[in-house]
């Protein structure tokens, strides 16, 4: 039943290959995230802050792109943790899947893009709604199991946070997917190791994390999620024929010293000083 | 009307290629011809229904027609956030299918009722709700269905229930007049539709005649296919589940809008989980719901207006 592995035999993105152009994308993104954050008095700049390079990197090796966008046969990205929204637009941003002018206005009334993700005709990129956590990976293997039944080799991208798998609905999916040896699907969480009041270790240990992805039948790769090149080679390597989850290492508000792995930047917004730092 | 649905399905199935099936696990007995006939394109989720519901999703954003099946609580309350965010919010035309409308399985226990199912489903955005009363319906509702770009919830009962026959023409359309009567309107839906039109051949027999209204697709309610059927006699409500039920706040809202010049009682289960066994039909006697309490109800419903309208006089 399992089909060959769909990464198996792609051609490298050529963004994929470009280090350095990434490195600045990623520096932009940045500056975005801190910008809307201030400007929109958003919260969650912490867990946008992490997800940048991830994002990037996902972003890098798919063939989402302004002429594929509205197309049912591509790959697909789902930011599974819906609340790192500022850091999904301005990643979307830097590949021309969202207008500028949107990002400018974020969270003014009358705009499409929601403070949590929201399917909008704004931005045929999006290609799921999240917000509330634990659905992006069911909804992601649903779109891995579409492909199989299409024969089509597209692949499938999923990023999560760690404190969403608490959820008990991530290892239905997980067990699922696991099961069928979906293959096109890659999970990618954001381990940065803080939840939304304490660290993940204080309030319900993920760990042995690995061991638990693998022990459903993933393929686990772990990582500096921070680490573009890492990040990229990790998502093009060879299709092991089952799904894979990269367990990427992550800093909580990286970029903005002051915040840096602490709690309360899940909750408060930039400040006028951390424009001038970024 | 289990085995109704899954035969729909499978004639679809055959002509086509977009129908995915979707289990929870369930259909022993029901679905194997199903399976046959979908090959890879039926797919046993396992006992995860939340999962299922997403993916679900996912399938009718990629071009799929996917049905989703389990028991009606299961379909429902278990995963409602997945149905909320995922289906409804996403506007995925996924097809949901409950079995065990209202108090089918009775002696299985409370935990397999469905009672408040369709006013959960109801309270959603897009959402159609089916409740159909027969067979006859359960075709002529899956028809009107069949392309609407919404998604839909089938609230299956297992009994087959009583024959009669009306076209549905679409959603906004479904409510028919089952049996003609003009002193009192048993408006009805699902199940309790055959046992308003029992109620309906009792009362017969005294010399009352008892319209029947079906409504098979209660969200959106049909509001002027069944305002049209209102004759300006008394109307009782007859759903199994609770009170706030898509039926007897559509009637309500109908006889609001004409100003509310019909006396009206609404029939619904009490909302208790009983604590001792009952079967299906047990259950429903227990909770008024059952053609003698319908057709006591319309007799006290007459009984009242005569008396208001003479003292109206007086």
């Amino acid at each position: 039943m399992a089909r060959a592995g769909s990464a198996r035999g792609r051609k490298h993105s050529p963004l994929s290959q470009d280090g350095a152009a990434a490195a600045a994308r990623c520096a932009a993104a940045r500056r975005r995230v801190i910008s809307m954050s201030y400007s929109a008095n958003s919260a969650h700049l912490g867990s946008s802050l992490g997800v940048v390079e991830i994002l990037d990197a996902v972003l890098a090796v798919s063939d989402l792109r302004p002429a594929t966008a509205r197309a049912t046969e591509r790959d697909r990205v789902i930011l599974s943790k819906g609340h790192a929204a500022m850091a999904y637009y301005a990643a979307l941003e830097q590949y021309g899947l969202v207008a500028p002018s949107l990002l400018d206005a974020y969270l003014q009334n009358g705009t499409p893009l929601w403070g949590h993700v929201g399917l909008t005709e704004a931005v045929p990129a999006i290609d799921a709604t999240s917000g509330s956590l634990g659905h992006g990976l069911s909804l992601a293997t649903g779109f891995s199991l579409g492909h199989r039944l299409r024969g089509s080799d597209h692949r499938v991208f999923c990023i999560l946070s760690d404190g969403e798998c608490d959820e008990g609905s991530i290892w239905e999916a997980a067990l699922f997917a696991g099961a069928r040896k979906l293959s096109s699907l890659t999970a990618i969480v954001d381990y940065n190791h803080i939840q939304s009041l304490a660290p993940t270790r204080e309030v319900m240990d993920l760990e042995p994390f690995g061991a638990k992805w693998r022990s459903f039948g993933f393929e686990t790769i772990e990582l500096d999620g921070h680490d573009w090149a890492a990040l990229v080679a990790a998502l093009e390597r060879p299709s092991r024929g089952r799904p894979r989850v990269i367990l990427a290492h992550t800093v909580k508000g990286k970029g903005v010293a002051r915040i840096e792995n602490t709690v309360a930047s899940h909750y408060k917004p930039a400040l006028a000083a951390d424009l001038e730092l970024a | 009307m289990r085995k109704r649905i899954i035969e729909l399905i499978e004639a679809d199935a055959s002509v086509d290629p977009r129908i995915v099936f979707l289990t929870g696990d369930l259909g022993f007995s029901f679905v194997e011809p199903l399976e046959q006939a979908l090959g890879e394109r039926f797919v046993n989720m396992g006992v995860a229904e939340a999962n299922m519901v997403s993916v679900a999703a996912s399938l009718a954003a990629s071009g799929f027609r996917p049905f989703a099946y389990s028991i009606a609580p299961f379909m429902t309350a278990r995963c409602l956030e997945q149905i909320r965010n995922d289906i409804c919010y996403q506007r995925r035309a996924v097809r949901l299918i409950g079995v065990g409308a209202g108090f089918s399985y009775g002696t299985l226990g409370p935990s397999h009722h469905a009672l408040e199912d369709a006013t959960i489903m109801a309270a959603l955005p897009d959402l159609v709700v089916a409740n159909p009363g027969n067979a006859a319906e359960l075709d002529r509702c899956y028809a009107a269905l069949l392309d609407d770009p919404r998604p839909a919830y089938f609230r299956i009962a297992r009994e087959s229930g009583a024959s009669y026959g009306a076209p549905i023409f679409s959603p906004q359309t479904a409510a028919f007049a089952a049996r003609r009567g003009g002193d009192v309107t048993l408006a009805a839906s699902g199940g309790s539709v055959t046992q308003c039109l029992a109620a309906a051949e009792a009362l017969a027999g005294e010399g009352i005649e008892a319209a029947v209204v079906s409504v098979p697709i209660v969200q959106p309610f049909p509001m002027e296919a069944f305002a049209a059927l209102l004759t300006g006699a008394p109307v009782v409500s007859v759903f199994e589940g609770y009170r706030g039920n898509p039926l007897s706040v559509g009637v309500m809202e109908a006889l609001l809008a004409r100003g509310m010049g019909e006396a009206f009682v609404d029939l619904t289960a009490p909302q208790a989980f009983p604590s001792l066994v009952g079967d299906t039909e047990t259950l429903r006697r227990r909770a008024g719901l059952d053609p003698a309490a319908i057709a006591a109800q319309a007799r006290a419903l007459i009984a009242g207006c005569g008396a208001r309208k003479i003292g109206a006089r007086a």
